[in-house]
């Protein structure tokens, strides 16, 4: 009998063991390891295909930097990533908002405004392609406008920005839902306490509301960056990288390159990209872990 | 006169809140609209302006995007590897998080916590490549080899989830459990994860979510011509780009199965996705 209950507060010590190493391996080979093959592949002059390849140094890293492309995949993310953070969570916070009073039919626009969520970002990438080139060349033939006529996904000038509207268009659901939980998680009574001192509604939202909801923000700031940085699908239901790599992504970039058997190449690529998204997604950790509040 | 005057300001304000709101759910709604409709139109009709009504509703284009296959091996392929992934990273990732949540004051236990987060801050992309050929060797480049890489990813999020979740459970519950000779498998299954639903709520709609639409992972793993829904409408896509109509009605056909199942779990996805998101 007591060495049953010994063996049981024995097994408190070793099962938590048993589940958490098989996983940590597992992590390890698909994730680490993969990772590190990677990083050892940006390095050689591999295509993918032969069974031998030569390590270079950094060539493909002179290459990538040296390219027109990676130019215009730079400037392309940057506008990207910077539309997609921004309206996003600033739509997404504003509808929540919006969604947070005590009006009717709150249940029926939350759940409208949900739908894109739950479509493949690829098929909303090519309905959105055919809005284009189908009703967008219209206007420009009825209003005799150049620009429109040739569908503003044809153009190096629009398309960037059309690509990120279209990744807003889909990203803001769950943003919205995720501010709006956060929101109305602020506990009523503290928010009663302040009106009682006069506070008016705006100070109650820049006061009360945000600094209570860092950790919502937290979430869909590095969540929203990490699309806006990674993105792939969007732009390849859309325009593909074109006109001429005015929307290549790091990912469509990438993707492009291995696809040419280029493999060394893209995972130079695939490197550049994770530093870029690494130090922008810990300098805003940083910066938001600093503004948290305790209850 | 100021009650007077507030009760304006108020119904103005409300007024605006609803505009708002009608003018974002038009802008949401009207993508839907144009597919489902260019689905239903022939391409005499497609001609005409492309947001009138079709004038017959008819369903062919339906019949030929099945007649020319690929769509039901490609929902069932889908649901499968929806199915299996899911239960795989939530029967996974629940424990696991159980026990990190837990342990955290042990070296190792914190150090495995870390393992894991590190993952959010690395983009698949960096593993895309190697995990080609890792799968070419191990013959995994198939429809089970992508439920094992969907699961072996899954590890981030979750754990970022799960284990923040679980520091919230109070820990009188599993030490009366131990008190009472519970083992910790046993306490976990009938004392723990019932406590955790919410977050497993969240985190069954984000797998659901991303597995099935996931577009990547398949695109380079699934070599041998097996294909999930995404890969079906890109290869579609690909293939007859000249038929608007046949495009539209593939699309329509690809937003069905999420569509149905949102209509009828609406009220449980959206709080599902709330519930633990923000505790985690």
């Amino acid at each position: 009998m007591e060495q049953a209950a010994k063996k049981k507060i024995n097994s408190w010590k070793v099962v938590p063991y048993c589940v958490v190493i098989p996983c940590v391996l597992i992590y390890l080979v698909f994730f680490y390891i993969a990772a590190v093959e990677g990083a050892v592949y940006s390095f050689t002059d591999w295509n993918g295909v032969s069974s031998t390849y030569n390590y270079i140094g950094f060539g493909n890293y002179v290459d990538a930097f040296n390219s027109e492309y990676l130019r215009m995949t730079i400037r392309f993310t940057i506008i990207f990533a910077v539309i997609v953070l921004v309206l996003t969570n600033v739509l997404g916070l504003f509808l929540a908002v919006l969604l947070d009073k005590a009006i009717k039919g709150v249940n029926v626009f939350r759940a409208i405004f949900f739908f894109p969520a739950v479509m493949s970002t690829l098929t909303i990438a090519y309905i959105f392609n055919q809005i284009d080139y189908r009703l967008i060349t219209l206007l420009g033939e009825t209003i005799g406008n150049d620009v429109l006529k040739a569908g503003l996904f044809a153009s190096a000038t629009w398309a960037p920005y059309m690509v990120a509207l279209t990744q807003v268009w889909q990203s803001f659901p769950v943003t919205m839902v995720i501010f709006l939980a956060g929101l109305q998680g602020v506990p009523e009574d503290i928010l009663e306490s302040a009106r009682i001192d006069g506070a008016n509604n705006m100070q109650i939202f820049w006061k009360i509301k945000i600094p209570m909801i860092i950790p919502s923000i937290m979430i869909n700031l590095v969540n929203n960056t990490k699309t806006g940085i990674t993105a792939f699908d969007i732009v390849m239901g859309t325009t593909a990288g074109g006109p001429g790599g005015a929307t290549y992504s790091f990912a469509m970039y990438m993707y492009i390159k291995y696809s040419k058997q280029e493999v060394a190449y893209a995972c130079a690529i695939a490197m550049i990209m994770a530093i870029i998204f690494g130090v922008i997604a810990t300098l805003q950790i940083i910066y938001m872990r600093s503004k948290e509040v305790e209850l | 006169m100021a009650m007077a005057q507030s009760a304006g300001k108020r119904f103005l304000s409300k007024f605006g809140i609803y505009f708002v709101l009608l003018l974002t759910s038009v802008i949401v709604l009207f993508p839907f609209y144009m597919t489902v409709l260019t689905a239903f139109k022939q391409p005499a009709d497609a001609r005409n302006f492309i947001l009138a009504l079709p004038e017959k509703w008819n369903l062919s284009n339906f019949q030929q995007v099945l007649k020319r296959g690929g769509y039901w091996p490609a929902l069932q392929n889908s649901t499968i590897v929806t199915i299996f992934a899911t239960i795989g990273t939530l029967l996974l990732n629940t424990i696991l998080s159980y026990f990190l949540g837990r342990n955290q004051h042990k070296k190792f236990f914190n150090f495995s916590y870390y393992w894991f987060i590190i993952g959010i801050f690395i983009p698949f992309q960096v593993v895309m490549i190697p995990l080609v050929v890792m799968g070419k060797t191990f013959g995994m480049l198939n429809i089970p080899g992508l439920i094992c890489m969907h699961i072996a990813l899954s590890f981030p999020t979750n754990v970022f989830l799960m284990t923040g979740f679980v520091k919230g459970v109070p820990r009188d519950v599993d030490e009366a459990a131990m008190i009472d000779g519970c083992g910790p498998i046993r306490t976990f299954y009938q004392i723990i994860a019932p406590m955790m639903s919410p977050i497993i709520a969240t985190a069954l709609v984000l797998t659901v979510l991303g597995v099935w639409n996931d577009f990547t992972l398949p695109l380079v793993i699934l070599q041998r011509g097996e294909k999930t829904l995404p890969l079906f409408i890109y290869n579609y896509r690909t293939k007859y780009i000249t038929n608007f109509n046949l495009a539209f009605a593939a699309y329509t056909l690809s937003m069905i199965p999420p569509m149905v199942v949102y209509l009828f779990c609406q009220k449980y996805i959206i709080k599902g996705l709330a519930a633990g998101a923000v505790k985690g």
